[in-house]
């Protein structure tokens, strides 16, 4: 869901590029086997956060938002 | 940056609340046009140009929730709408909480509840199984939702 106004959760590569930042912790909502990724960015014109939350075991994305403001 | 309620709109019996136990998420049938979101942890309050909530969709672990007695909310239908401090830019969240909200389900009705810090002082529902709750000043304070079917 999401995906008009969201095109970059189609784009594997930049799920790619989020996950070799290295930055994963384990996801704080609770969500077994999963990392969550908060990394800086910019999309539509807009500074903020890209959030991921991926299955590293399965390449399964749970999560996929880029969030506004610092 | 606040919300605002439009009571009586008449949207209730339009759109219905699911839990995919493979997503660990709930969505909305029928699936809505999207255009940016108010988060709530990893929950999207969807929103259209104009800041109207217009489905509620998103990533909520079940194996996280807190079995609580929750009892059954009561709230008349209506709109709410996300009045934000700037302009809403497509595509571009908006977070409400930094520290994680917790979610309380009540297995005996089905609700589930992600609760803030504030007392809420307005409820609103917006689709069956959905109701918000607005504080004093206005912020959304808590989240009540029941899916179809509980995981």
């Amino acid at each position: 869901m999401g995906e008009l106004a969201r095109p970059f959760v189609k784009s594997p590569l930049t799920a790619q590029e989020i996950q070799a930042t290295g930055s994963g912790v384990p996801d704080p909502g609770g969500l077994p086997g999963a990392l969550r990724y908060d990394v800086p960015g910019s999309f539509n014109g807009s500074s903020g956060t890209y959030q991921l939350v991926v299955n590293p075991e399965t390449n399964t994305v749970y999560h996929f938002n880029f969030v506004g403001g610092k | 940056m606040h919300f605002d309620i439009r009571r009586d709109t008449g949207m209730l019996a339009r759109k219905s609340l699911f839990y995919d136990t493979g997503d660990f998420a709930f969505y909305v049938s029928p699936v809505a046009d999207n255009f940016s979101s108010v988060l709530v942890n990893d929950i999207n309050l969807e929103i259209d140009p104009n800041g109207v909530v217009i489905s509620i969709w998103g990533l909520c672990p079940y194996m996280n929730w807190i079995d609580a007695v929750l009892g059954s909310p009561q709230a008349g239908a209506g709109e709410v709408r996300f009045v934000g401090d700037s302009p809403i830019t497509r595509g571009v969240s908006i977070r409400l909480n930094r520290e994680r909200w917790p979610t309380y389900v009540d297995r005996s009705n089905g609700w589930i509840y992600i609760a803030g810090t504030a007392k809420p002082t307005q409820v609103v529902a917006i689709m069956t199984g959905v109701i918000i709750e607005l504080d004093e000043q206005r912020n959304l304070c808590g989240i009540w939702l029941k899916p179809a079917q509980l995981p």
